[in-house]
């Protein structure tokens, strides 16, 4: 027999009592658990899903509503910004690649992004990493299609505004307006002869839609699930790619043909600047800017140039970024958001509540350690006898201090593992809401460094709070403990 | 030489007024190895507190404990510990079972502090159950203390005091809390025991059915 075994017997000879005082030291575990183990994988999955955008480019307004909706498919667009914007920063000799977005649906759920074909064969999600298709191919896209489609869109737009009824792209500030600016008709006449509106799927899009190669689908105005949305029935897309899986929001995203994004009839080019204001407005304001821009300053507010909801760049080095970042942010059409900073900023905002999320649940494992101790003090009584018995058998003061701590650390160690398998459970039943609210699975049952660390540090607070009692049991007199009349 | 010597032994208690209270005064006693003495003396004579410095769990407050020729207030209070450990196997009145362990593990338990003996444990399980059989209970090995009638748990204990063949048995009042046919018994057993395995053994009692199965009866307040 070892002293493990004793200690062992010991503890299960207080069976309620070990189990309750495990639980309250489980129940810490668990907290500390499931609440660094969210904030690690969703640090590391923001930090993987902006990876790849050195900046990101749109509408005025907030830059991490914009970084959001670009990088993590999360948020509305905070507006709309020229095309000719798009054209401008193509020909900047700072910029490897810049590609443009549309948004302003979804299919159950699922953001769709009108893109064109450059972001899916070209543009890196991670650095290093390119789009690959698990099945079937890219979208097709022409430039040409996409002028002329942006053109109509803004002739809707116009005829929309002269009607009284407005509904801009990008699913934008406000919720829009339904408005069907032409019958089913029109949409046959406008569309005899061209080929299908194709559609590329995120490998996880893919996998929860149930999508397959050939399907079609629906999208619904608006970019969150709504059943009662309007539904874009007359353009249906067809799927005719899936991405292998790249660990970023693209994997929950449906991407488009940009150029099919503005052939739906509900879309249209409103006609008002970028900044919001009315076209009039834009120019009354900006009468300074317009004697000197002249012809620039008219093809941007010009609906028919087209409008984009934004850019992503990705950039030949931080200078090119820093650089970039200034001058777009100077524009008034436009502004330029850094991923990793905007988003070094969430963090640090939420990285408090962590902070003190994380306190709260050291609190409860010392109060947990404290109850331990407790309880093995009011048990003392009950084990004089014990430990005078033992005493008598040879055991040394020492022995029976060490028998009385590792109870202690007995029970700490189970509420311990309890408080891991716990903790992870918690996270399994806390995943699809943490997927709805963010775009990203927490894996549940992988396990990180650091709970080994949380788990020793559980154990010597059992081992601390088994100190008290361990110290009684020390200075046991033998004989009062074999014989009390003694 | 002896096995047990004993001389000049005063165990006296302060009282709170800071005068001394003899509760314990022997002069001179001798045990020779593989001995059977039984002491006798009347409740609150300090047979306990006898008991309790020959096994060193309670240092005098004058004179000299020796067993098998190790002076024991010359040792550490672990030293002591250890000798009683290895040297010194109890019974006392009250069983003293741990509840939270079986017969088999009770027993076993008086081997666990006895230091490092190099005693595989399976040898050490072999001993214990080969006395469990002797003392009548190779049924309830595995049975808990509170399973047990208080005969059954007194024989567990003579069990327990046996594993590490101690030198020196000591009994305080062994059949103390028993009926006259467990009484029997278990002295029976005791004597029987301790004679075989060749361990001396000093039994206190005031029970003269006790006192009868002696050879050699001392009063506590002639030695």
């Amino acid at each position: 027999m070892t002293l493990a075994r004793i200690i062992i017997n010991n503890a299960k000879q207080r069976m309620l009592s070990t189990v309750l005082t495990s639980l309250s030291v489980a129940v810490g575990v668990a907290l500390i658990i499931a609440i660094l183990t969210i904030k690690l994988v969703s640090q590391e999955r923001l930090r993987v899903g902006y990876s790849g955008f050195d900046l990101v480019v749109g509408a005025k307004g907030s830059p991490l509503q914009l970084v959001l909706n670009v990088v993590y498919n999360l948020d509305a667009s905070p507006g709309n910004i020229p095309y000719s914007l798009y054209e401008e920063l193509q020909k900047d000799e700072r910029i490897k690649l810049v590609v443009p977005f549309a948004v302003g649906d979804n299919y159950k759920g699922f953001r769709i992004v009108g893109a064109t074909d450059t972001f899916l064969t070209k543009f890196e999600p991670q650095q290093g990493q390119h789009f690959e298709l698990a099945s079937g191919r890219v979208f097709h896209f022409e430039e040409a299609e996409l002028r002329k489609a942006m053109k109509d869109a803004a002739q809707r737009g116009t005829r929309n505004a002269e009607r009284g009824e407005e509904k801009a792209i990008g699913g934008g500030k406000a919720t829009p307006t339904v408005s069907r600016v032409h019958g089913k008709g029109d949409l046959v006449e406008e569309n005899k002869g061209k080929e299908v509106r194709e559609s590329v799927l995120g490998s996880e899009a893919a996998l929860q839609t149930g999508l397959k190669l050939g399907d079609t689908f629906v999208a619904t105005h608006g970019i969150q699930q709504n059943e009662e949305g309007e539904k874009h029935e007359d353009d249906p897309w067809t799927v005719v790619g899936i991405l292998k899986p790249t660990g970023t929001p693209a994997d929950r995203a449906m991407y488009i043909n940009l150029d099919s994004f503005y052939e739906i009839k509900g879309h249209v080019i409103a006609s008002k600047d970028e900044g919001g204001r009315m076209k009039d407005e834009a120019e009354a304001g900006s009468g300074k800017e317009k004697a000197k821009n002249g012809k620039k300053e008219e093809k941007d507010n010009d609906p028919e140039a087209g409008q984009l909801s934004s850019l992503a760049l990705q950039t030949y080095g931080p200078f090119a970024v820093l650089g970039l970042l200034k001058e777009i942010n100077n524009r008034e059409d436009a502004q330029a958001a850094m991923p990793s900073a905007e988003i070094r900023k969430l963090l640090t905002i939420v990285g408090n509540v962590d902070r003190i999320l994380v306190a709260q649940a050291v609190l409860i494992i010392i109060v947990s350690a404290i109850g331990t101790g407790l309880a093995m003090f009011n048990s003392m009584n009950d084990r004089r006898r014990d430990i005078a018995v033992m005493r008598a058998l040879g055991a040394r003061r020492g022995t029976i201090f060490s028998i009385m701590v590792g109870e202690a650390v007995l029970i700490a160690a189970i509420g311990g593992v309890a408080g891991v398998a716990l903790g992870h459970l918690i996270i399994q039943l806390a995943a699809p809401a943490v997927q709805m609210a963010v775009g990203f699975t927490i894996p549940p049952w992988s396990f990180h460094e650091f709970e080994a660390l949380v788990f020793a540090g559980v154990l010597v607070v059992g081992a601390l709070a088994g100190i008290g009692p361990a110290v009684s049991a020390y200075r046991t007199d033998v004989a009062t403990g074999l014989n009390p009349g003694v | 030489m002896s096995l047990l010597e004993i001389r000049d032994l005063e165990v006296n208690y302060e009282k709170p007024d800071g005068s001394l209270l003899k509760i314990l005064a022997i002069r001179e006693f001798l045990l020779e190895p593989a001995a059977q003495v039984c002491i006798k003396g009347h409740s609150g004579s300090g047979k306990t507190t006898l008991l309790n410095v020959i096994s060193g769990i309670r240092t005098p407050s004058k004179g000299s404990v020796k067993l098998d020729g190790a002076d024991l207030s010359q040792l550490s209070e672990a030293g002591r510990d250890l000798a009683r450990g290895r040297n010194i196997g109890f019974v006392f009145q009250t069983f003293n079972l741990l509840a939270g362990f079986t017969a088999l593990e009770n027993v076993i338990l008086g081997s666990v502090f006895a230091g490092d003996q190099n005693e595989e444990d399976s040898v050490t399980q072999k001993r214990a159950l080969d006395l469990l059989e002797k003392v009548g209970l190779r049924e309830r090995v595995h049975h808990r203390p509170r399973m047990m009638s208080s005969g059954e748990q007194q024989r567990v204990a003579i069990a327990r005091a046996l594993i590490n063949k101690p030198k020196l048995i000591l009994a305080d009042e062994p059949t103390g809390a028993l009926d006259e046919v467990n009484s029997r018994d278990v002295l029976e057993l005791i004597l029987s025991l301790a004679s075989a395995s060749g361990a001396g053994l000093l039994l206190v009692t005031h029970d003269p059915a006790v006192m009868g199965r002696f050879s050699k009866v001392i009063d506590l307040k002639n030695i």
